[in-house]
């Protein structure tokens, strides 16, 4: 397949993707630009061991995911942490959420949400974004995140427990 | 085989009325000037694969010739101190000589 005719299929798929992780329009374009640039030079070495869209969807998450700590690196200071580590957690709220999928009236309550979603671990931030964002299927997200189902659905149990703990 | 998950819980709690507005979010579509911004990547990118293989190169014979450099100083360094120490002995002897 060529490179643009993987471009269009699969833009929306990591825009939207990467929007769920950062909530921020032009975070999610840069996620989107690093995650094509990754797919051009891997292209070559991808051995069709799995579909080329779940291939595409683990380079998305681990580029989301880099990016992420990234910018949380940048942001935090060493010796307010130490003093202060409750702090880390007002990252986690996003400034201005910049998501154009949602609706206006429910932008504030999703704002609270994706704070809470943000204070999950990696697996279980990736398993709420796909099972119930992204709205996969449960043998889908296994084979995103190269688990078990079983252990998917222990992870989204655990997800679920954590993010109605901070909710409440 | 694409079971999806359904909530443990027989009451509807407040967790299914948030998953209900995650699930609310409307896929978006992305701009089409991010890929003109991609193809400058792309372009500078390829430009940096070409180059690469020749810089690698140019970076390997500079560390050779460096090496080589160095083991000709040093090799040059030895042999003159070499040649020294047998004219010093070569001195030493005749003085040895002539004192006899």
């Amino acid at each position: 397949m060529q490179f643009e005719a993987l471009y269009s299929t699969y833009k929306n798929m990591v825009y939207n993707l990467a929007l769920h992780y950062v909530q921020n329009i032009q975070d999610a374009e840069e996620i989107t630009q690093d995650v094509f640039l990754s797919v051009f030079n891997k292209i070559d070495t991808f051995k069709h061991q799995s579909d080329i869209k779940t291939w595409i969807y683990r380079i998305c998450i681990n580029k989301s995911l880099d990016f992420i700590k990234a910018k949380n690196a940048k942001k935090r200071i060493p010796l307010l942490s130490f003093f202060a580590p409750n702090a880390i957690a007002i990252d986690n709220i996003p400034s201005e959420l910049q998501h154009p999928g949602i609706s206006l009236d429910k932008k504030e309550e999703l704002k609270l949400l994706f704070a809470a979603i943000n204070q999950l671990n990696e697996k279980q931030k990736t398993c709420i974004i796909l099972l119930k964002i992204e709205q996969k299927t449960q043998s889908e997200t296994a084979l995103i995140m190269n688990m078990s189902e079983k252990a998917v659905e222990s992870l989204y149990q655990r997800a679920k427990e954590k993010l109605k703990t901070i909710l409440t | 085989m694409n079971q999806r998950i359904e909530p443990n819980f027989s009451s509807k709690d407040i967790m299914d009325e948030h998953f209900t507005i995650l699930e609310s979010i409307q896929p978006v579509s992305l701009s089409d000037d991010v890929f003109d911004k991609m193809q400058t990547k792309l372009l500078a990118h390829k430009k940096e694969k070409q180059v690469q293989p020749y810089l690698k190169m140019t970076l390997v014979i500079l560390s050779i010739a460096i090496l080589c450099e160095s083991f000709l100083f040093i090799y040059k360094k030895n042999k003159a101190t070499e040649s020294y120490a047998s004219a010093l002995s070569l001195n030493h002897t005749y003085q040895l000589y002539y004192e006899q």
